[in-house]
């Protein structure tokens, strides 16, 4: 026989969780941020597309994260009810408020703030994040124009064991703290201690979404005046992309740092086949074979009165003898009466 | 003192297409039985006259790198079996049809030369020829009857059979020509597997049998 039945302990199944670097080219931080001229021309009072390569210059640059302002009213965008414009930042408040909260809800929340009509929302890309993104694996620096406005931002699930316990669409739902995950995780102020402007935002590690809070970023250390003008065109979300690469001399490095991991639970099948002493000695392939003048094939002379063959390939079958996984080795493996192969074929879902 | 070397080797598999669609269509693998492969393996490159000694006459061979797995596969060209069933053949009239007009249906019957068996004919493209029995790509049993479809212009497909118990494998080449009237690109989107078939029921050389 040319197929072999699996024994029921010839089959296992593991999952496991699997981290790594969000960016792109596999990096776990962004030093750089670029946007698009042509992204935020056509686009960009809705969402700013943040690139590790500039667009303009490098082909191969492609969209990490995008960054959005979203308010109850629409301020800092054109438009009002019942006048032309298209009321972006409404349309993005309605899209989050939507998407995270329960019906009614008509404010975001960030801890002692439960009125927040405005947020600035960091929006990861699908394919970088795959799954989701880890829970305490990241951290941004955001930096002001002016020295001694730096900010270092984490989530506090290192403290927060299973998120906040609020309803929300999903969960787990993490606030977004002052901190540094550099040399340990360390939260600087707990979001149950930063008053009634707010913690610094929420985390949704399913959604890959960050949300910031504008009112507590308004203080210190930031300072990040956030402008909320009726029917005019405010560019907030720029003004939140601008304090990722700001960079001065004074109070030390300024932003110009974003650290993720993306997370993704990957569940592995293993086969463990086996070739017995007995089996698999002879093969189907003609070069194994010279043909005599009888028409009956003959194994090649030194291999005839001790057969050996070579194992490249793995091939896995249903019932119906559908060949569905294929598996290849990276070199070929002998195998003769006194060999036994032992080989662990692992199927990734 | 050494430790002994207790690992097995492990490799990743890539799924098939066909794993694929069985996955897309909310289906379980359930694979059952594996088989092994010495594809890309010359046996004639075992030297017995290496100045090395016995040890190193299959030197060229486990030294090679060998190709990636690629998904568009449905068997292996050889098949590593028992050493019972070495020097086995597989004969078939006819390993090439040519020109074949649409509908013609071509009879496969394929011969072991050692033992009776059941043969698995597996066709690569249900665009240009199909089985008459089956909407499957797959047919098991001891002759197949092909039939060349209807398509826009001429192609080739291949039936590879198999050797239910022996693993011999051998492959029939079928170029079918053009039909003025038809509107099926031969490669197109391939029909999925249990879907109607491509058949033209009519035209010149509409029921023609080989061989």
């Amino acid at each position: 026989m040319s197929m072999k039945e699996f024994n029921p302990e010839d089959i296992s199944t593991d999952t496991s969780i699997v981290t790594s670097g969000i960016w792109q080219d596999g990096a776990s931080s962004l030093t750089a941020f670029f946007s698009s001229s042509t992204q935020y021309t056509n686009t960009g009072d809705y969402n700013i597309d943040v690139y590790r390569y500039d667009p303009s210059g490098n082909a191969s640059a492609s969209v990490q994260f995008g960054v959005v302002y979203g308010h109850r009213d629409g301020s800092g965008s054109l438009g009002t009810k019942g006048a032309t414009g298209d009321r972006t930042t409404a349309a993005i408040f309605g899209q989050f408020n939507s998407l995270i909260n329960p019906a009614q809800t008509t404010a975001f929340t960030f801890q002692d703030n439960t009125t927040a009509k405005q947020f600035y929302g960091i929006v990861l890309n699908r394919a970088r994040m795959r799954d989701g993104i880890e829970p305490g694996g990241w951290e941004i620096h955001l930096s002001g124009s002016s020295a001694n406005t730096n900010l270092k931002l984490i989530d506090d699930s290192s403290v927060n064991n299973g998120g906040n316990d609020v309803t929300r669409n999903f969960a787990p739902e993490y606030n977004v703290v002052s901190g540094s995950l550099i040399g340990g995780t360390t939260i600087k102020t707990a979001a149950s201690a930063e008053g009634s402007a707010g913690s610094y935002g929420t985390f949704y590690p399913q959604l890959g979404i960050i949300l910031l809070n504008p009112e507590r970023l308004s203080g210190a250390p930031l300072k990040l005046v956030t402008a909320s003008g009726s029917n005019v065109d405010n560019n907030n979300n720029q003004l939140l992309f601008n304090t990722f690469g700001n960079s001065h001399t004074g109070g030390g490095p300024g932003g110009q740092y974003f650290q993720m991991r993306r997370k993704e639970d990957i569940t592995s099948k293993h086969y463990f086949v086996r070739a017995t002493s007995r089996n698999f000695n002879a093969t189907t392939n003609q070069t194994y074979y010279t043909e005599s003048i009888a028409g009956t094939q003959q194994i090649i002379p030194g291999l005839r009165t001790n057969p050996k063959t070579y194992i490249t390939t793995v091939g896995l079958y249903n019932s119906a003898d559908q060949l569905l996984a294929v598996a290849k080795l990276s070199k070929p493996i002998l195998k003769s009466s006194s060999r036994e192969a032992l080989i662990k074929v692992k199927l990734d879902f | 003192m050494g430790f002994l070397d207790n690992s097995s080797v492990t490799v990743d598999a890539i799924l098939t297409k066909r794993g694929r669609e069985i996955l897309a269509a909310g289906g379980d693998l359930n694979i059952t039985k594996f088989a092994l492969s010495d594809e890309e393996i010359d046996y004639t490159l075992w030297d017995v006259t290496h100045p090395n000694g016995t040890d190193s006459y299959g030197a060229v061979i486990e030294n090679m790198s060998l190709l990636e797995a690629t998904p568009n596969r449905k068997d292996f060209r050889s098949f590593l079996i028992d050493a019972s069933q070495a020097g086995q053949t597989l004969s078939i009239d006819n390993t090439h049809y040519s020109a074949v007009d649409t509908g013609t249906v071509i009879s496969i019957t394929p011969t072991n030369s050692a033992i009776t068996e059941q043969f698995i004919f597996r066709i690569d493209n249900l665009n240009i020829i199909s089985h008459t029995s089956s909407t499957s790509d797959v047919y098991t049993g001891g002759t197949a009857q092909i039939k060349a479809g209807s398509i826009i212009d001429a192609a080739t497909a291949t039936v590879t059979i198999k050797g239910v118990t022996s693993g011999l494998v051998q492959v029939v080449t079928i170029n079918v020509k053009a039909d003025a009237g038809s509107t099926v690109d031969p490669l197109g989107p391939k029909l999925p597997d249990g879907a109607p078939a491509n058949l033209f029921t009519g035209g010149a050389g509409a029921g023609t049998t080989y061989p």
